[in-house]
């Protein structure tokens, strides 16, 4: 495998811009091609990246995290995700970034992480599989503070069919994610959990500017976030909510969580913007199950706590 | 009647206090209160913990923290069904706090419980000016078409300007500081002696930082481990050379250096019976015996807006038939050196105590070695809410720390308040 | 939980690269769940010596199925654990029983496998054929130790004389996944054991713990350990630590005391706050270390002074309050300290840290006897290639290599160290005195 080292996190604007050029029909790589696909077989990392309180804090605030001494559990996906797009808008990589579904998000955050700390990130590409529905891979982050390995993430994708045209049937099923939810080390999965059969905690007022205000943070500015007009030529209604922020404001509605855990989440229905949803929780005996979910039941997010 | 049971002060905590727009810039009143609440829990070993009561407050204060206690206390590692509510009373807000938990347990109602206090000037409400906000709620009402016209027509660009809380008293326009500046030409308070309690004031936090005297009543937050407006290595020459920002600007005496300045930072006191502090191992470093509150009459009646403590104490001087002597140690809140000064000059002034408070003979004066003998607020700095339990916590922990005192261990705490309000206290090893 | 060697040779391709270059595929090792059984299959004992009776009788009653015949001809069934008593090995011709037992029985160890041979201590044997033969036992693990695969470890138990009952926490201590980065040791019994532990799940159950240094890295992995293990927790740390110091006490349940160890009433203080606060103190571990690396040339005495002050002097007077606390010592005091390989085998650019940590060999070496007359303990444990803060300054290359230079080809884990830690203070390991345990997979450096 190679390793390729940046001197500073990639600017995700410039990578979407290029991922946007993928779209147009000129394009002559990306899936479109015969042939077996493949992932790049790259390590990409960066040293040294500063934790700067803030984007913690700006993070904290469109999360509904509290600002402490340490980061919210969820906080480095910001550092990783840019070399994951990063890989994932390289001439080798096989698929159209902007025809990839985010899934499914494992963290096992191993210790906390202080505000103002450096730390080195890579990511990588692995485990590329067929999927009922077209082909499933993982982009895996792992973040090191002081050499120890503090936190990893591994974001499960699913590109459907072969077509980026195909993306406009955006309408996850709960076996989108069956895939990772089998492969937990944990007695108890995300697939135990039944997001109509938990208890109703809170019911929140999604705002539309959600997306524009995480994507800010984030720099996670996909246009399916954005506006509903941005969100269209992909086949949504209306903007809909980064599955990483509807992941960490269901997190921080859980309070302190005790370190080390892994949190495991499977993206089902996108939160349209702007919305109402229910936020559902219930206290197990190892850590939590949690869900967001429309009115009617049917789940935007499942996830379990496990420490 | 039941005996009243004894208020011991078990534990404190903080965070270190920082300039207003330093390193909790970012933070709310709910990340430094939760933060100072968790430290607390922490040091006395209370994680899971349910607690009777816990009181507190901030006086800067956005709408929505409406329950900011409660809300600190449910992201906090206590017990999530410990109840708490919010109090304000301005500078005085946590030791009001403290009072009302003290005073619970005092009648029994319950065993533990914690005052606090957090304000924040960094991340400082700011309202909608009051002729945009009657607009709005006008349209709130509004049904018919002709009425929404109406409203519209009433649109100026200058209701867009908005409403920014001001240190300033709603009965007189003044600020505190030109309030205070009144007060301290009145009794003629010399910048010097301004500058020398300030310096003073800097000398004492820092030995104390540097004998470790906080090590068990702060926790830091964000980095910061000591309070940032600490001085260590200031000088009277240094302060010297400050110009007046209060009163007249050439022969005006109060500076940046011998007032507080904005600050941010939080602070809590653990209050229990002395039986449910051995149950838990905790020791009871003193009891809160009894306290008084005053206000004065700064619109009208010409008293200086913060001098209600002057006229506290001798009240609750004599409920307990004590002498303003009879102390070891005088926690006098710095909210300007001059405030402190004049305090002092006024118990020690024969016409003021016969013709103000009453009294046949002036109170005298106190020993000003056992003034504020780990600096105060001019030093650490003064986050308005959080200021009364950071004076309990270092008193308390003062008083305990000693057996040989000449009364037996027994301190003074007097806060002096917005809107001409004070309240002041007695602890008792 | 993975690095990046691991990652890559247990990856389809990785592994066939690294077979092809001879390079060795770390194992996932078995570690300690609470409440799950100490080991994943039958123990077979076999050897012949004044131990194998009582062995098989302690490991019966703590519920293993026992064999001490291998039960099954065809040779399909796997072990989880060798226990072979040589302490009845005389001489050099008597170690043949080794080879006998161990030629056949070590293809049916399974994975994460436990080999423990029980020795005399050679120093107490005067006849020079036994004494060699005991002293012989030691190669013998060390080389084991290095064909062991799938994670497997193989350790001496050295039984001084009078000390037989003293094996059940050592025995159960290296059996269990709790030893899983201790490899290649010798572990010495020295006492008999005169006390029990009625939980084995919660050892510490009722105990006070203080942990120096807990605020992150090893020593929050001690404070979770050691209260998972049924202690209440004194977590210590700098004042500047302090809010993560409150973050470890608050999730664990105990008491944070922000002290700076080197302060000149540190011992005082913190006898107070146990005293206070708890009432007794059970077991101390000196965890708080610090690291200020340069070649002795380029090394300030400042940087010298620090090392040598917080590892060495902080500790020792630390240890010295303690032990003159007489009200506040518990029934069965236990300190443990945090020596390191560094301090065995030295390293480049740490002449400070390396006398630092050697000095605490000799610390737990000369202070056995003033613990041991208060019924009580104190060892020392040095980690080898931990994945923790010590290898921050390292480069990638020599990190990378620093994981592999070990029997089970792979850094160990904080908690590998915390496992160590809580077995020499659990109650009934008053054998165990004096000695410093390696936990390092076996590592080349110093052994």
């Amino acid at each position: 495998m190679a390793s390729v080292e940046l001197p500073a996190t990639p600017d995700l604007g410039g990578l979407y811009a290029r991922a946007l050029r993928g779209v147009l029909p000129s394009r002559s790589s990306g899936d479109h091609d015969d042939g077996p696909p493949v992932l790049p077989d790259t390590t990409v990392s960066v040293p040294d990246v500063a934790i700067d309180l803030d984007t913690v804090a700006d993070y904290a605030r469109v999360c509904g995290f509290r600002l402490d001494s340490d980061v919210p559990v969820t906080h480095p996906h910001l550092l990783g995700f840019p070399l994951a797009v990063w890989l994932m808008t390289r001439d080798d990589f096989r698929f159209d970034l902007l025809g990839t579904v985010h899934v499914a998000n494992r963290i096992v955050a191993h210790e906390p992480i202080p505000v103002g700390a450096n730390v080195d990130v890579s990511a990588r590409l692995a485990d590329l599989r067929p999927h009922r529905r077209g082909w499933q891979f993982d982009a895996v982050v792992e973040v090191r503070h002081d050499g120890r390995l503090v936190w990893e993430s591994t974001s499960t994708n699913l590109r459907r069919g072969h077509s980026p045209r195909t993306v406009q049937d955006h309408d996850g099923q709960a076996g989108d994610a069956d895939d990772t939810s089998g492969r937990t080390a944990s007695a108890r999965t995300v697939a135990d959990v039944d997001p109509a059969d938990l208890p109703m905690t809170g019911r929140w007022r999604v705002p539309g500017d959600i997306g524009r205000r995480y994507g800010a943070v984030s720099g996670d500015r996909n246009p399916i976030h954005l506006s509903a007009l941005s969100a269209r030529p992909f086949g949504f209604p209306q903007a809909i909510a980064h599955g990483m922020w509807s992941k960490a404001a269901a997190l921080a509605g859980l309070g302190r969580l005790d370190l080390p855990c892994t949190i495991d989440v499977a993206f089902h229905k996108p939160v349209l913007l702007p919305s109402t949803v229910e936020y559902a929780t219930r206290r197990e005996p190892d850590g939590w199950s949690f869900a967001l979910r429309r009115r009617d039941g049917r789940p935007h997010l499942a996830g379990v706590v496990t420490t | 009647m039941t005996q009243l049971r004894d208020a011991a002060i078990v534990a404190g905590n903080r965070i270190p206090f920082a300039r207003s727009g330093t390193a909790y810039a970012r933070a709310s009143n709910h990340d430094m209160l939760t933060a100072a609440l968790d430290g607390l829990v922490a040091r006395t070993g209370l994680a899971g913990a349910t607690l009777g009561e816990v009181a507190g407050g901030a006086v800067l204060k956005h709408s929505r923290d409406f329950n900011l206690v409660r809300e600190a206390v449910l992201a906090s590692a206590l017990a999530d069904d410990t109840p708490a509510f919010d109090v304000q009373k301005a500078c005085d807000t946590s030791l009001e706090a403290v009072l009302a938990v003290a005073n619970k347990i005092r009648v029994g109602q319950v065993d533990v419980g914690i005052g606090c206090g957090v304000d924040t000037t960094s991340d400082a409400p700011m309202g909608l000016n009051d002729d945009l906000r009657h607009l709005l709620l006008a349209a709130q009402q509004a049904n018919e078409p002709v009425d929404f016209v109406k409203l519209a027509g009433q649109l100026r660009p200058s209701l867009l300007k908005p409403d920014i809380p001001r240190n300033a008293e709603q009965a007189t326009g003044l600020s505190m500081g030109e309030h205070q500046a009144i007060t301290t030409a009145e009794w003629g308070v010399s910048r010097e002696a301004q500058d020398q309690l300030a310096l003073r004031s800097h000398q004492r936090l820092a030995a104390a930082w540097d004998d470790g005297f906080f090590d068990d009543l702060v926790t830091p937050f964000l980095g910061l481990d000591r309070d940032n407006n600490l001085r260590p290595d200031s000088t009277l020459e240094k302060l010297s050379t400050l110009k007046p920002v209060f009163g007249d600007r050439e022969t005006g005496t109060m500076t940046a250096g011998n007032s507080t300045p904005l600050t941010d930072g939080a602070a809590a006191v653990l209050l229990a019976t002395p039986d449910w502090a051995a149950d838990h191992d905790l020791p009871v470093l003193a009891r809160l015996v009894d306290a008084e509150s005053a206000a004065v009459d700064y619109v009208h009646g010409h008293e200086g807006l913060l001098m209600a403590p002057v006229y506290a104490v001798p009240r609750l001087l004599a409920r307990r038939g004590l002498t303003l002597q009879d102390f070891d140690l005088y926690e006098i809140h710095e909210a300007f050196a001059s405030t402190v000064l004049a305090t002092m000059a006024a118990w020690e002034d024969e016409e003021f105590c016969h013709d103000r408070l009453g009294l046949d003979a002036p109170l005298g004066s106190i020993d000003r070695d056992r003034l504020n003998v780990n600096g105060s607020s001019l030093a650490t700095g003064h986050p308005f809410a959080a200021t009364g339990a950071r004076i309990v916590a270092t008193a308390a922990k003062l008083l305990a720390e000693r057996d040989d005192f000449e009364h037996g261990g027994r301190a003074l705490v007097s806060i002096c308040a917005a809107g001409g309000n004070g309240l002041v206290a007695i602890l008792e090893k | 939980m993975s690095d990046l060697y691991s990652r890559v040779v247990n990856h389809e391709y990785g592994r066939k690269v690294a077979d092809l270059l001879g390079l060795p595929t770390p194992a996932e090792l078995r570690r300690h769940v609470p409440g799950e059984p100490p080991l994943t299959g039958p123990v077979l004992v076999g050897g012949d010596g004044d131990l194998s009776t009582p062995v098989v009788e302690l490991l019966r009653t703590a519920g293993l199925d026992v064999h001490t015949e291998p039960a099954d001809p065809e040779h399909t069934a796997r072990y989880a654990a060798l226990v072979f008593d040589a302490t009845g090995m005389r001489d050099s011709t008597s170690l043949g029983g080794l080879h006998e037992f161990f030629h056949t029985m070590i293809r049916r160890l399974g994975g994460s496998g436990r080999i423990v041979v029980l020795g005399r201590a050679p120093e107490a044997i005067d006849d020079p054929a036994a004494h060699a033969a005991q002293r012989s036992l030691e190669g013998f693990v060390r080389a084991i130790g290095k064909e062991l695969r799938a994670g497997g470890t193989a350790n001496l138990v050295t039984v001084a004389p009078g000390a037989d009952d003293g094996i059940a926490a050592p025995l159960r201590f290296l059996l269990s996944g709790r030893s899983a980065y201790v490899s290649g040791q010798r572990l010495p019994v020295v006492t008999s054991s005169t006390t029990t532990v009625a939980d084995l799940d919660r050892p510490h159950a009722g105990r006070v713990a203080v942990v120096t240094g807990a605020a992150r890295g090893i020593g929050e992995s001690i404070a979770r350990t050691l209260a998972r293990d049924g202690a209440t927790i004194v977590g210590v740390d700098l004042p500047s630590s302090g809010d993560a110091l409150a973050g470890v006490v608050n999730d664990v349940g105990g008491t944070a005391l922000q002290l700076d160890i080197t302060a000149d009433d540190a011992g005082e203080r913190l006898v107070d706050h146990v005293r206070t606060r708890h009432g007794h103190l059970d077991v101390l571990v000196n965890n708080a270390g610090i690291t200020r690396d340069k070649t002795i040339a380029g090394m300030d005495r400042r940087q010298w002074d620090m090392v040598l002050g917080v590892n060495l002097t902080a500790m020792e007077s630390l240890d010295r309050a303690v032990l003159d606390a007489d009200d506040v010592l518990g029934d069965t005091p236990r300190i443990v300290c945090l020596s390191s390989m560094n301090g065995i085998a030295g390293a480049r650019g740490q002449t400070n840290y390396a006398t630092s940590k050697a000095g605490v060999i000799g610390h737990v070496a000369a202070m056995a006897d003033p613990l041991a007359d208060r019924d009580g303990t104190i060892n020392a444990v040095a980690p080898g290639f931990i994945e923790t803060d010590m290898t921050e300054a390292m480069p990638m290359a020599s990190r990378e290599l620093g994981r592999r230079l070990n029997s089970l080809s792979q850094g160990g884990l904080p908690v590998d160290v915390a496992e160590a830690i809580s077995f020499l203070a659990w109650p009934d390991a008053d054998g165990v005195n004096g000695t410093t345990l390696r936990v390092c997979g076996q590592n080349l450096l110093g052994a």
